[in-house]
């Protein structure tokens, strides 16, 4: 028997698996590109070389037609055989002899990425590398299977993005490593199929690889597209509720000022004169005064103020502001000489006294800070205010940064006096925006970028949440609330950080990423953003209002004698509204440690309303969420479930619970009407509806009749329902118990069609057009 | 392992690592293998109930050995690309492998001829047909089925055995030197139109009053004595498989006998002993030979009778009417002796023996006596003979 065209168009099997070879290498070398781009360790190229070289190594055994035992068998012998050249020099010298130096190439590649010894990482990531290279390699070339071949990598890949400390980095590779998988899956897939073909002996049509190629290269970039287009459903990192990293997990946590210098680096909290998000915090819980205030309440102490925006901190305007408005000028004790016109932009109208008298047991600022409950203004001791002056102020000070005194403060007590903004939430709102000259000079409008788009990220971020907004007033409180938003942003003093070649402020990748950190995290993001929209604002470090144990029993009176500790430092955030000065804000969200609340807002009372029980965990408020922007979306994240998902588990839910509830009804008939109510739910499923003319036995006849090949084994316990049935209505006995035992049985068999024959409904009517 | 079972995995974890960490690039992993999957089932499901084939199968009569073509055409009506398309043709024919792999662009066709020979004897279905289409990533598969449509008849296969005619059937001479030719009145083959040369006699009256014009009647040129052909079909009889089998070699001389008596204007009648004792009378003609063609294209051994009460009772009815071949395999002498008592003088029969020793069956060969050669012309058929007119003086038993 002739064919015309036997082999017509059957490609050579060698040029298709090396396209296939090809596109291995190129799975495994993206694979390595995006493990090499997250920055895990500086020895990849070498782990990089051995995977490549592990899937040249399998290629050769697949192409070889080595067993499958073998190849298994000799796997280890290459893998140690790769790793040597590279990692023998360079071993932690252990006992000789070559066991041990297995053993420790076996203990290193087995567990060396769990620990943070150098060598062993390598080899173990170099080992896991190899291991990508060379399952990939087989599976492609010897087992045609194009999904379990790219498994291991796509693991990896997986894994390297979720956890690469240069998670950003991590993009390019992996959309590379994504688009090598699908295109090697195709491959291996075309590979199988002229296999098949070959086997069977199917000529195959001149161009039929060109078409399934273009077809797949179609298919598959439409697939990335699509994937690169779809947004992320959240973007909130809820890991630490599964796994228990950083996150609110420690308990007692209370964000503060006071992180060392360096991102990452781990300190203790307490307060620092400049805010630098940092790295995860301990708890001293150190004493450092007692006050008691003029006011009802705790009040915040205010030490110093961050004027100056850099690279995503806020620093002093001392050390970082050069323009000549800095001046430090020596007061003697009382009231502070400061400039105080409205026109000026001083302290403003709308303000209220307020004092606090201070027994200070450790000075942890170092440089005899005073602390203040409000807008400095005066004090017992003879200081040297930090602020800033102009000419045209009369070198008056405009702001005042810090007050030193100039005498040792340990161990002293003094009195302090500020004033407190009693501005009302109108009068803020009709505060407009015609920001005093000095502001925009000295900067407190200023976002500067450093070239890794932080800037742009938080201004963005800024004008999405408060585009429904018209006043800074309320575009500050919308921030603020944001922020605050439990379903949003957590509190955590260890907070996820980004890697330290990563180009990424802490405070964007708080914002965009992670939505956990401490204080600091919160009053920079704020402050950031208020300036983004042109609002001025500073940050002010300072102290908590601490706790008043004997208060619970008083009662909150003006006498309560307050105690702040170490983990009292906080951070909050101040802006400026013309006629009314800096007025505060507390964009830190209340958690276990302390209770911040947002500044109370009118004549009565500006004083800060956080109180701080360390003793009492305060119950996170239900922030009810207004105003349109209820995801944090970003250019790169948002935060909390959308409405999407959170509406598709709720249908979710009650899918499953009709489905239950049905279920139970279905399976718990009560007597045979019961019975027969659900066989009319099958009857219908398989086409047959029961008329009441129609006796027991000639309704299961039909059923029987219609029911499809598979499912005739049901016949038998139709009938015999049927028959027990007709003999539990009818027959002027009852049934006996096994016969209601037999009744059950079948029912319960009979009930198994219902799935069944409900898909094959579905299909036929899927079908039917 | 299924190609979707890794992959429904990786999009759980992922999905799983994505939603607990919000990291963009974890949903775009997540949303690539999910598109996979998606895409690969819509894939599959729009170009599958969007593609045809269509096949243009031969229709009519064939004998064995005869080539034939088909033409396929597979019709993408789709909007997407179809990676692949492996049709696979479920004819019964041996060794016919019409079936191809494609793939088709949007809206494309593509066409393609197989060709082939019957093998073997019998009504012969083309189709159905299968064709299975997939996405290009191996996640989803489905096949669309073609039923059959058309079928053949196809003859035994058909040997030229004109030559040894003159030895076992009468020809002119041979019907005149036994005076029997003139007896048989002529046979309507057909009708024609009228001619005027023509007597009323011959005008065909039906077909006058169908058509509304004088028809005349055609008769089959008359040649001599009648040939009655009696086919072994016994169970048991026959060794070896097809092809090769002795059945289908008696089959084939049947067939070439019926074949070229007809073709020369003789009357020819075929009796078996199959399980429904065919026997179809003398006849002539195109008709009688397409009768017994298609007869034996579908015969089978599954009769109980033996060869030789065939002979008997058919042989004494026949006597004087004109020759008898007996193709048999049975190697009991009992048909012999039948078929020497069947004969009349100045009139020879032929037996035609399939030697079953050479088509694998066990047990010497049969011995014919030489009183039976003298009475009898014989053809000694073995497996591998060419069954050409070549052939006779080895097939030939003297």
């Amino acid at each position: 028997m002739s064919v015309a065209a036997v082999s017509i168009g059957v490609r050579p099997n060698s040029v298709r698996s090396s396209a296939t070879s090809l596109l291995v290498f190129a799975l495994v070398l993206a694979t390595g590109w995006a493990v090499l781009a997250g920055g895990w360790s500086e020895a990849l190229g070498s782990a990089l070389l051995v995977g490549l070289a592990g899937m040249l190594e399998m290629l050769v055994l697949a192409r070889g037609r080595v067993s499958r035992l073998l190849a298994l068998l000799s796997a280890p012998l290459l893998l140690f055989a790769t790793l040597l050249p590279g990692s023998f020099g360079s071993r932690p010298q252990t006992a000789a002899g070559f066991p041990h130096l297995i053993g420790q190439y076996a203990g290193a590649a087995a567990t060396g990425l769990l620990g943070n010894a150098a060598w062993e990482f390598n080899v173990g990531l170099s080992a896991l590398l190899w291991v990508c290279g060379a399952w990939a390699a087989w599976f492609a070339i010897r087992e045609h299977s194009g999904a379990l071949a790219c498994a291991p990598c796509w693991a990896v890949v997986a894994v390297n993005v979720i956890n690469a400390p240069n998670g950003g980095q991590v993009g390019v590779p992996a959309t590379a490593a994504a688009i090598a998988a699908i295109a090697l899956i195709a491959a291996v897939h075309l590979d199988r199929l002229n296999q098949g073909w070959q086997r069977r002996r199917v000529p195959v049509l001149p161009g039929t690889d060109g078409r399934f190629a273009t077809a797949a290269a179609v298919g598959g970039g439409l697939i990335v597209v699509l994937a690169l287009i779809v947004p992320p459903l959240t973007s909130t990192d809820l890991s630490s509720r599964f796994f228990g990293l950083g996150g609110s997990a420690g308990g007692g946590g209370h964000a503060r000022s006071g992180s060392p210098s360096g991102v990452g680096a781990e300190g203790t909290v307490r307060f620092n004169p400049a805010t630098v998000p940092g790295g995860p915090l301990t708890l001293a819980d150190s004493p450092v005064l007692v006050y008691t205030s003029s006011t009802a309440g705790g009040v915040y102490l205010r030490m110093a103020t961050d004027g100056v925006f850099d690279s995503g901190n806020w620093l002093p305007d001392q050390s970082a502001l050069n323009n000549g408005d800095f001046a430090q000028v020596l007061v003697n004790p009382g009231s502070i000489t400061r400039d105080r016109l409205l026109v000026d932009g001083g302290v403003g109208a709308g303000r209220q006294p307020a004092s606090i008298n201070v027994s200070l047991t450790d000075d942890t600022s170092g440089d005899n800070v005073l602390p203040f409950p409000g807008e400095p203004d005066g004090s017992t001791l003879a200081a040297r205010v930090n602020g800033l002056a102009a000419p045209e102020f009369g070198q008056q000070l405009i702001t005042v940064d810090s007050v030193q005194a100039v005498q040792q403060i340990a161990g002293t007590s003094f009195v302090t006096t500020a004033t407190q903004s009693t501005a009302s939430v109108a009068e803020l709102r009709a505060a407009g925006e015609n920001y005093p000259a000095f502001l925009q000079r000295d900067q407190f409008i200023d976002l500067p970028d450093d070239g890794t788009g932080g800037a742009k990220v938080i201004r963005a971020l800024a004008q999405q949440w408060t585009q429904t907004d018209s006043n800074p007033y309320d575009k500050a409180t919308r921030i603020e609330n944001m922020l605050r938003d439990p379903h949003l942003f957590h509190y955590t003093l260890n907070p996820p950080l980004p890697s330290l070649t990563q180009q990424v402020w802490p405070v964007t990748y708080f914002l965009t990423t992670t939505h956990s950190g401490y204080c600091q995290y919160f009053a920079t993001a704020m402050g950031a953003m208020l300036r983004a929209l042109g609002i001025p604002a500073r940050l002010v470090n300072g102290y908590g209002p601490g706790t008043a144990p004997n208060s619970a029993a008083r009662g909150v009176d003006a006498e309560a004698i307050y105690q702040v500790s170490s983990n009292d430092a906080h951070t909050w955030v101040e802006a400026y509204f013309p006629g009314y000065g800096w007025v505060p804000f507390e964009p830190t969200p209340p958690s276990q440690a302390g209770d911040y609340k947002p500044f109370v807002r009118g004549s009565t009372s500006t004083a800060p309303t956080a109180t701080a029980s360390p003793s009492k965990p305060a119950t996170p408020r239900a922030t009810a969420r207004s105003g349109p922007p209820l995801v944090a979306t970003t250019p790169g994240g948002g935060a909390g479930p959308s409405p999407l998902v959170t509406g598709t588990a709720a249908g979710g839910v009650v899918i499953l619970v009709m489905v239950a509830l049905f279920t139970a009804w279905f399976l718990r008939p009560r007597g045979v009407g019961g019975i027969w109510r659900r066989m009319g739910v099958v009857g219908m499923l398989a086409g047959v509806r029961r008329d009441p003319s129609v006796t027991f036995d000639e309704y299961v006849q039909r059923l029987s009749a219609a029911l499809p090949p598979r499912e005739t084994w049901a016949a038998a316990d139709l009938s015999d329902l049927a028959l027990l049935s007709g003999r539990a209505l009818y027959s002027q006995r009852s049934l006996q118990p096994d016969e209601s035992m037999r009744m059950r049985v079948a029912w319960r068999r009979i009930a198994r069609l219902l799935p069944r024959l409900g898909w094959r409904a579905l299909r036929q009517r899927s079908v039917t057009p | 392992m299924n190609s979707r079972v890794p992959l429904i995995a990786g999009i759980a974890a992922l999905s799983f690592f994505a939603g607990i960490t919000g990291i963009h690039l974890a949903y775009t992993l997540t949303y690539v293998l999910l598109a996979l999957l998606i895409l690969a089932f819509l894939w599959t499901r729009g170009i599958a109930r969007r593609i045809s084939v269509e096949r243009v199968s031969p229709k009519g009569t064939y004998s064995v050995g005869e080539a034939f073509s088909e033409r396929f055409t597979v019709h993408n009506g789709s909007l997407f690309w179809v990676p692949y398309c492996e049709v696979h043709d479920r004819s019964d024919l041996d060794g016919y492998a019409a079936g191809r792999a494609c793939a088709l662009g949007a809206g494309d066709s593509v066409s393609w001829t197989a060709r082939g020979h019957f093998t073997r004897r019998g009504r012969q279905h083309f189709g159905p047909l299968d064709a299975r289409v997939g996405d290009p990533f191996g996640l989803f598969t489905r096949t669309v089925r073609v039923a059959a449509k058309s079928q053949v008849i196809v003859y035994p296969a058909l040997h030229p055995l004109e030559d040894i005619g003159p030895l076992w059937s009468g020809n002119g001479a041979g019907d005149m030197r036994r005076g029997k030719a003139v007896d048989i009145p002529p046979e309507v083959s057909s009708v024609r139109n009228y001619d005027p040369h023509d007597g009323m006699s011959r005008i065909h009256w039906a077909s006058t009053a169908r058509t509304g014009r004088l028809m005349s009647r055609t008769y089959d040129t008359r040649h001599s004595a009648d040939l009655l052909v009696i086919l072994d079909l016994r169970a048991g009889v026959h060794a070896g498989s097809p092809p090769e089998s002795s059945l289908e070699y008696a089959v084939s001389i049947a067939a070439s006998i019926v074949n070229a008596v007809t073709r020369r204007g003789q009357a020819v009648g075929l009796i078996t002993n199959d399980a429904e004792m065919h026997g179809f009378g003398a006849g002539r003609g195109e008709a009688q030979r397409m009768r017994l063609l298609d007869f034996l294209a579908t015969a089978r051994n599954d009769g109980q009778v033996p060869i030789a009460q065939m002979v008997s009772r058919h042989g004494d009815g026949w006597r004087g009417r004109g020759g008898m071949v007996v193709v048999t395999a049975d190697r009991d002498p009992a048909w012999v002796e039948a078929l020497v008592d069947a004969g009349s003088r100045g009139q020879r029969h032929l037996a035609i023996l399939l030697e079953t020793s050479s088509f694998g069956a066990p047990g010497p060969a049969m011995r014919i006596p030489a009183a039976w050669r003298l009475a009898l012309d014989w053809w000694l058929v073995r497996r591998g003979d060419v069954l050409g007119s070549g052939e006779r003086a080895r097939a030939a038993g003297d």
